[in-house]
């Protein structure tokens, strides 16, 4: 039997509505946005051509996302089974948050109504980052949502075509972490071709791995940070033990980050004129003290056994992350004299209403489908200790 | 668990290895001017800022008039826009007494795409809709195939490509070279409405033996300009001013068709003095080195595949045992 159940509960209640209401307001600004062009809504410019939702919704969406991937890797390649139980909660993550960075990619974009134009064969241009990015990360939201079929097939009681599902996997899962390696590194990648247009602390040639390990960083921290989350929001026990390893094999990351950036800066002299500019350094002092914080709580054990303590490196990775984001395509670009850009509260409104919807899914999904593991209510014990051996009904 | 371990990083390293060794592979070399690519010499010390090139590029490419400062007579553009493909723009210093001087001195620029022999915006774009004509070497662009990425903005070493943000429906607007009237045999808009031959018009080679010629003339002697075309036959002479001792366009970010002499730093007139190596080259070796015949990608995915096949079947081993021995 399925170890994981729907939580239940009542769908409609007070945060809930407030979140659609903002979701609502979000979609009333995005009608104006088809209607009279991104002018109107956005501050975007031609000096700043992205901006908030470039950088917000499509970016670091996307990396949010990645909690998914980051597990895939851990369960099903390093098999550890024992985390097992976190997977399903990640994979809704993950698909709802691919879901909203496509969608944001699409309202984004100036000519919508072409966006089939970059599936064309005849228009494939191999060279650019863009190509791949929009093709690897059109494919990976399809794929994640595949991924979402057995608790849908549970929910709907046709477990019988379960079998025929799990047949696929051996296929499925590698391609659901190929796919994300490529993109996410290529989504750092796009900075490359900017050239002496990024200031020189992320104007780096290594930018596309960077990208990719930040990403796998926040894929991590994702899993924990939702995790504590839904434990505090829903009521439910934390799932400690799990947390403790993830953030365990989280410090080897964050280490490797660190040494690649540094190395990096240091091999290419960035750091003299770096700190030419005051904006720019305090941004990147913040960027990279972000990044060292979690290492060094995360580094002492004890620590790691503290939920608050947890709670703190995980939100500071993902902050990491989305500096990270920011400094290279907004913060760090040099755009010629005279423009300024800063987003607009209408273009703020809308990447809230993005959040709103996703949060508003996902209590949704976890409260009427099979997700969540499934909690003994008489242990009560905050530490849970998790079933032994993989779901024999949950395939991803 | 250790063997897991390894086999991890084993398949984890085929794909980040290649990932992560940027130049590792043979690199992509700057790409080579076309065989007839045709050219333009901007010379800022000849220009009288009269804006006649900005009237006969919106003649020729049919664009409407912009009022960037609300100003209710003319068509005042603050910079190339979805609008206004070409722009005079002001340098000045201090009491801005002298032409072509850096110091209390003064330099009108023109600014325009500079059809770079590497162009960014063509290799950046995700569906093509910016091409490099193999013959000419013009950029053009091609709204039908935009999807309105604005990458092409956002990359452009020049800030050239611009997005009407003021359009619900907008495109992308560039100088294209006038291509519609080169075909024709006609000269580019801007070209035919210069008076003093600050823009002249001819293949990138002449307008670079040309720049070069201007510079070796001594300052202060007399020397017979050319208008529209070295062909034209239409010359007047002036004095040869102070030039800075650069071809600007000659080698910046691998050449561009468009070339500029000045009188002032070429920084102070907003041409950024990028290197020698195109950006573009440098993205496309990266993206070619770990992408290269997509061996990396399909080298992870066999290895992940074969993997997690075997983690699973393992997996469903121990089940069945555990199920046999009425554990499960």
């Amino acid at each position: 039997m399925s170890k994981t159940e729907p939580l239940g509960g009542k769908i409609l209640t007070r945060p809930f509505l407030f979140l659609s209401l903002l979701a609502l307001i979000a979609a009333v600004l995005l009608l104006v946005r088809f209607v009279y062009g991104l002018g109107v809504v956005t501050n975007l410019n031609n000096g700043y051509p992205w901006g908030l939702w470039v950088a917000l919704d499509i970016h670091v969406t996307a990396a949010i996302g990645c909690g998914g991937y980051v597990l895939a890797v851990v369960v099903y390649i390093m098999n550890k089974g024992e985390f097992h139980p976190l997977m399903r909660p990640a994979l809704v993550g993950s698909t709802f948050a691919y879901t909203l960075a496509s969608l944001a990619a699409f309202i984004d974009i100036g000519r919508w109504w072409n966006f089939y134009q970059i599936a064309l064969p005849w228009n494939i241009n191999l060279n650019s980052v863009m190509f791949e990015i929009a093709i690897c990360m059109g494919l990976y939201t399809l794929i994640l949502w595949i991924e979402m079929i057995p608790p849908i097939l549970e929910r709907f009681s046709l477990q019988k075509y379960m079998p025929a599902f799990k047949k696929s996997l051996f296929f499925i899962i590698p391609l659901g972490i190929v796919l994300p390696t490529m993109h996410q590194s290529g989504l750092g990648g796009l900075v490359v071709a900017a050239g002496d247009k990024i200031w020189p602390f992320w104007s780096t040639p290594w930018i596309s791995l960077l990208f990719l390990v930040s990403a796998i960083i926040i894929g991590f921290s994702i899993v924990i940070f939702e995790g504590s989350m839904t434990a505090m929001g829903l009521k439910r026990p934390l799932e400690l033990k799990e947390f403790k390893r993830l953030s365990g094999m989280l410090v080897w990351v964050l280490a490797f980050f660190l040494v690649v950036r540094f190395a990096d800066l240091l091999y290419r002299g960035a750091l003299g004129p770096g700190f030419q500019d005051i904006t720019r350094s305090v941004s990147f002092l913040i960027e990279t003290g972000l990044f060292v914080l979690p290492l060094l709580i995360l580094i002492v054990p004890s620590f790691r056994a503290s939920p608050r303590l947890l709670f703190l490196a995980a939100a500071s990775c993902v902050l990491a992350g989305a500096m990270l984001r920011f400094n290279s395509l907004i913060i760090g670009y040099q755009p010629s004299a005279g423009y300024v850009y800063f987003p607009s509260l209408m273009e703020i409104m809308v990447s809230v209403g993005m959040l709103s919807v996703e949060i508003i899914a996902f209590t949704y999904i976890v409260k009427r489908f099979p997700i969540l593991p499934k909690h003994d209510t008489a242990a009560k014990s905050e530490i849970t200790v998790s079933p032994p051996e993989v779901p024999s009904g949950s395939a991803a | 668990m250790d063997i897991k371990r390894r086999d991890f990083l084993k398949a984890a390293m085929a794909g980040s290895a290649a990932a992560a060794l940027p130049g590792a592979a043979e690199a992509r070399p700057n790409l080579e001017p076309p065989p007839n690519a045709v050219g333009m010499l901007y010379d800022a010390t000849l220009c009288i800022g009269c804006k006649a090139c900005m009237v006969g590029c919106k003649e020729a490419n049919d664009m409407p008039i912009e009022n960037a400062d609300a100003s209710p007579i003319w068509d005042v553009a603050a910079d190339t826009s979805g609008k206004t493909l070409n722009i005079i723009k002001l340098y000045r210093d201090g009491t801005a007494e002298q032409k072509d001087r850096e110091t209390d001195g003064f330099s009108f620029v023109k600014r325009h795409c500079m059809h770079c022999v590497d162009p960014g915006c063509v290799s950046v774009c995700p569906t093509t809709a910016m091409r490099k004509d193999p013959e000419t070497g013009v950029v053009t662009h091609h709204p039908e195939a935009c999807i309105g990425c604005r990458y092409c903005v956002w990359a452009c070493p020049y800030n050239i490509p611009k997005w009407d943000f003021e359009e619900a429906f907008g495109q992308i607007a560039k100088c294209e070279f006038c291509n519609h009237r080169l075909v024709e045999g006609q000269l580019p808009g801007c070209v035919e409405s210069c008076p003093t031959g600050a823009s002249l018009f001819g293949t990138r080679e002449q307008m670079l033996a040309e720049a070069k010629k201007r510079l070796a003339q001594e300052p202060g002697s007399e020397y017979d300009y050319p208008r529209y075309t070295l062909e034209a036959e239409d010359t007047h002479v002036q004095e040869v001013p102070h030039y800075i001792d650069h071809v600007y366009g000659e080698s910046q970010g691998g050449g561009t068709q468009v070339m500029v002499l000045s009188g002032v730093p070429f920084s102070k007139l907003d041409l950024p003095l990028i290197p020698e190596r195109a950006f573009a080259a440098t993205s496309e070796t990266i993206q070619h080195t770990v992408y290269k015949g997509f061996v990396a990608p399909l080298a992870l995915l066999g290895g992940l595949m074969f993997i997690t096949r075997r983690n699973m079947k393992k997996e469903e081993e121990t089940e069945s045992a555990k199920d046999e021995s009425g554990n499960g």
